[in-house]
């Protein structure tokens, strides 16, 4: 357990507090986020990632919080430990599609390392199947059968799409983007409050967004979002194609899977279908866009 | 301050600090932030990343030396001293209060100079020498000076043609044998500089702090001061430090060549100006550019002082430059 | 399905089918035969006329497809459907549907009732040579027919031998045909109870593991009989892909029988090929000298039960009532296979089926619950297939 006289010890923080223990305080500077680490690789890749983040785009983020001495981490016996912001208020990023799709241009075109403009599948495991033998209970299992073999369909254009590139191409890996939750606000000024997870390829996390965007029903605004990116990432030939691949890639069936297969008992299985399904439709609906706007932003250019 | 559109993102920016203000006041390109813990000054300023890369290198440095007369940078709680936004780049400080009276007997102008000189005596380097880049530095203000030189001879060609004169061109005309006998003096000693230079095979570099001035100052009760805006720091000779200083004194207050030669004797105290360095300075101070500048605000068309004004402006630049003269003539004389 | 004193005809067929339009068959999923006959009364004949209607479904392979798209523009390039879409339709999953025609006439006095006679897929399974195209090989057999005279085809024996004889290699193999044989006899084989019949399943179950040819020697030499009735239809014949539009895959099927005139070969065996067996008898293994042992056998059988005492009925029948009774008396039966995909599991294909999953593993004679990929699976019908 962390103890608040160390945390008051080593940061600028009194009347330390959890709110929830081990994980948020409250302090005399208002809300802090405690995160624990165990590799220490990936906490010295996302300190310099957030650094750079901020430096680079000048966005708000939770870079780590210094202690009374300058130190970024504090080792304890537990692991090492970083002090964060919480930032309560949510931005209200559909109102701004432009201006987050030209967050997100940054964010993706962020690196911590040269290292990290590097060589990582477009899609990992794309030939993998999904394992669909436990669903066999399930009242939509028909349903689910032939998804699968959709999927399946999906997961062959892709590999058309990407055929002209070589599946493995140069792009940048970025911290996972999981909700546009992440988009907070501080006197209207973004704060974007970037996942502690290990980072996974540019298109992917771009791929999330845009799916959420459709999720939360603002999928109108799509081909804003997309001429946001474009002006701070160019999505050009290539990462145009990588990032349509990306997103007819049927990763909702992946996660179903997975999901279900550790039920952490957040629903019933019927449950989970049902947001499976909805998800998949998203996706479709998401693929059209991004075709579409990939299509009109290159005019004149021919195909193939 | 004023609930303006820029006090959202003063907020947000003072969020890299931690710090939630009770009162926000804007003086100038500084805003006064008083909060719980105390009160600071956040300073809003355009740097592009190149100077703000130097501008975090001359604080760090600054810092490292523990040269006292500075008012420090706070970093944020990242540990930057630098925060920014899609705008501006900031930087904290707590917030000095700059005094005008003080409880012992005080020459601000003493202090200044002292300080200054503590500054560049800890900031100290011989440069590698390079004929080469001594002849471009020459070579680089010769011109410039040439080309001013041209200008105001163009101009004075141009209103000797005229039937009558305006009283500006009245007393420019009158005085211009003068101004131009001190450009001459300027380069002479320019080229003094040069040659001693040369003579002595190195020269000098401080840390400059580039726009020395009272108001980049803040007094305590006793009489230290503290300086901010590090901004247009340089390296470079401390001719430069000191010319900015002399003429900031010679356009605030009242003064005489003994003024100037008691100024020079603190400076010195602290840090001796080797030859070469003195006929820099003293070319500096020399080069009339003030009078130059004249004649730019009285031909510029949209001109808004009237020409009374221009001339009276001119007549007190005149005196300086004579002051400047009698102070190059006290130089020479105590060598 | 099975009377007194009756006894089946069986044959087997083997077709190979093009799929649609090089449509490249990704993975078999189902594959069913099933008969759907008339049995019609002539003056002295019946004729047992119809169809064997074969489904199935497959997955493509995608790449075709989208090749020839090559020109369209991303947006088509990259468009899949909707989970509605997906679940409304079966476009995903190709079809494979074929009628082979059938036709078979027996005199009528070798019939005693009409109504018991019924047509059974005894057995199928297919081979896929090459991607595109698919063999199929089935045991048919026609059971309510009398023993006493010979039951004639209107095949074309002689083209059937030479198409046949091309073809051996690509029979079906023996094994699987007595695997299922063994475990429900009846239902595959209307004749086979006998109490020679079970010996020699106890020796042809030794020989399981065997390679095929040397399963009938034996059993031959004992059969020394009249075998008068027997004669086989044979259904061979070439298919060819039809260009249509339509994306179900439409495979036409020139029979001999299509083309030729139906022509009642009596009994009277051709030249007979193989010199070990009486000519009656021989028919059968003449033209599936090597893979259609398990026939032949049956037929040896049935040769031999009809000629039996007419004592012995009475203990058939008692057989048979029994047997019918755990077979539910199917008039047609419908064979299904189901070709185990990842991640199922017995228990799922018994569900899927409304089976037992002990009638599974009992069909396929499987000693564990364990099924993997690729497996194929018997599918024992339960219900009473359209007897049109």
């Amino acid at each position: 357990m962390i103890k608040i006289e160390l945390l008051e010890r080593s940061y600028p923080f009194q009347s330390i507090r959890w709110m929830i223990e081990g994980k948020i305080m409250d302090t005399n500077k208002g809300m802090k986020a405690v995160q624990l680490w165990k590799d220490e690789d990936l906490l010295a890749w996302h300190i310099k990632w957030r650094d750079a983040l901020a430096e680079h785009t000048g966005i708000m983020t939770n870079r780590m919080i210094q202690t009374i001495t300058g130190e970024k981490v504090l080792s304890t016996d537990l692991g090492f430990i970083t002090v964060h912001d919480v930032v309560e208020e949510a931005f209200p990023i559909f109102d701004h599609p432009k201006q987050i799709g030209q967050f997100l241009g940054k964010y993706l075109a962020c690196t911590a390392t040269e290292e990290d403009d590097r060589e990582v599948p477009i899609i990992p495991d794309l030939e993998r199947d999904f394992d669909i033998r436990f669903f066999e209970d399930l009242s939509q299992w028909d349903i689910l059968q032939k998804l699968n073999l959709e999927a399946k369909k999906r997961v062959t254009k892709v590999r058309e799409l990407l055929k002209n590139h070589s599946q493995i191409v140069y792009h940048n890996i970025v911290p996972p983007i999981e909700s546009l939750i992440q988009a907070r606000s501080i006197h209207h000024q973004l704060f974007w409050e970037t996942s502690e997870k290990k980072p996974i390829s540019c298109y992917e996390a771009l791929r999330n967004v845009l799916h959420e965007w459709h999720t939360e029903g603002h999928g109108a605004k799509i081909k804003e979002v997309l001429d946001g990116i474009d002006e701070t990432f160019p999505l050009s030939e290539e990462r145009g194609t990588a990032l349509l691949a990306n997103c007819l890639y049927p990763w909702e069936l992946r996660s179903f899977v997975a999901n279900a297969l550790d039920n952490d008992g957040t629903g019933t299985m019927e449950q989970h279908f049902q947001s499976f399904a909805q998800e998949w439709d998203i996706s479709r609906q998401l693929v059209k866009d991004v075709a579409g706007w990939l299509v009109n932003s290159r005019e004149g250019v021919v195909q193939g | 301050m004023k609930e303006t559109l820029s006090t959202p993102s003063i907020r947000a920016i003072l969020f890299h600090y931690d710090l939630f203000p009770q009162k926000l006041e804007a003086i100038g390109k500084i805003v006064k932030v008083e909060t719980r813990y105390g009160t600071f000054a956040l300073k809003q300023t355009k740097m592009t990343r190149e100077e703000g890369e130097w501008f975090i290198h001359v604080i760090r440095r600054l810092d490292r030396m523990n040269y006292p007369f500075v008012v420090p940078i706070i970093p944020t709680k990242y540990g930057d001293y630098l925060a920014m936004d899609d705008h501006s780049t900031y930087y904290l400080m707590p917030w000095y209060e700059d005094h005008h009276e003080f409880r012992h007997p005080v020459q601000p102008e003493e202090t200044l100079i002292e300080e200054i000189a503590k500054l560049h005596g800890l900031t100290e380097r011989v440069q590698d020498y390079s004929e080469e880049s001594l002849l471009e530095s020459y070579n680089h203000l010769k011109k410039r000076w040439d080309l001013r030189k041209l200008e105001v001879e163009k101009f004075v060609d141009r209103i000797e043609a005229h039937t009558f004169y305006s009283p500006f061109e009245m007393a420019f005309l009158t005085h211009f044998e003068r101004v131009s006998q001190m450009a001459q003096e300027a380069e002479r000693n320019l080229d003094l500089w040069l040659e001693k230079a040369k003579e002595l095979k190195s020269y000098r570099s401080v840390l400059c702090h580039g726009r020395v001035k009272r108001n980049h100052a803040l007094f305590d009760p006793y009489g230290a001061a503290h300086f901010i805006n590090f901004e247009k720091a340089v390296l470079d000779s401390p001719a430069r430090d000191l010319a900015t200083l002399f003429r900031h004194f010679f356009h605030e207050e009242p003064w005489n060549d003994i003024d100037g030669l008691h100024w020079l004797a603190i400076y010195e105290k602290q840090f001796a100006l080797f030859d070469d360095e003195r006929h820099l300075f003293i070319s500096y101070l020399a080069f009339p550019e003030s009078i130059y500048q004249m004649m730019d605000h009285y031909v510029k068309p949209n001109r808004t002082i009237s020409e009374l004004a221009c001339v009276k402006q001119l007549e007190r630049r005149l005196l300086t430059m004579g002051r400047i003269h009698r102070l190059m003539s006290e130089m020479y004389k105590k060598e | 399905m099975n009377n007194e004193g009756s006894t089946s005809l069986s044959f087997p067929m083997k077709e190979g089918i093009w799929l649609d339009r090089g449509k490249k068959l990704d993975e078999l999923l189902t594959l069913s035969l099933e008969p759907v006959i008339d049995v019609d009364e002539k003056e002295d004949e019946v004729t047992v006329k119809g169809v064997l209607q074969l489904f199935g479904e497959y997955r493509p392979l995608e790449k075709e497809e989208s090749t020839g798209n090559q020109a369209s523009s991303l947006v088509d390039q990259s468009a899949f459907r909707s989970v509605e879409e997906v679940s409304l339709s079966e476009e995903g999953i190709g079809e494979i549907r074929h009628e082979f025609p059938i036709e078979v006439t027996i005199p009528r006095e070798r019939v005693a009732r009409l109504e018991d006679i019924s047509v059974e897929i005894n057995e199928f399974d297919y081979v896929m040579p090459e991607k595109g195209f698919l063999e199929i090989t089935a045991d048919l057999s026609i059971s309510g027919v009398r023993a006493e005279e010979p039951v004639s085809t209107s095949d074309d024996a002689e083209e059937s031998t030479e198409k046949e004889l091309a073809r051996e290699d690509r029979s079906f193999t023996f094994e699987q045909v007595r695997k299922v044989d063994e475990k429900e006899p009846d239902q595959l084989f209307g004749v086979s109870e006998s109490s020679e019949g079970s010996e020699e399943e106890d020796s042809s179950e030794e020989e399981e593991s065997q390679e095929n040819e040397l399963t009938f020697q034996e059993p031959v030499t004992e059969i020394k009989r009249e075998p008068s009735w027997l004669d086989e239809k044979e259904l061979v014949g070439t298919i060819d892909v039809e260009e249509e539009e339509d994306h179900a895959p439409k495979v036409s099927f020139r029979s001999v029988l299509d083309e030729e005139e139906t022509i009642e070969v009596r009994e009277e065996p051709e030249a007979s090929h193989d010199n070990d067996y009486q000519k009656e008898v021989v028919k059968a293994p003449r033209r599936f000298p090597k893979n259609e042992t398990r026939k032949l056998e049956d037929e040896e059988k049935s040769t031999e039960s009809n000629v039996k005492d007419e004592e012995e009925r009475e203990h058939e029948n008692a057989l048979y009532l029994t047997k019918m009774m755990a077979n539910e008396a199917e008039a047609y039966s419908k064979l299904r296979m189901c070709i185990v995909q990842d991640g199922e599991s017995l228990d799922m294909i018994a569900d899927r089926y409304k089976l037992q999953v002990s009638h599974l593993m009992r069909t396929n004679r499987l000693d564990e619950e364990q099924v993997s990929e690729g497996q194929i699976l018997y599918i024992p019908s339960r219900q009473s297939s359209s007897t049109s």
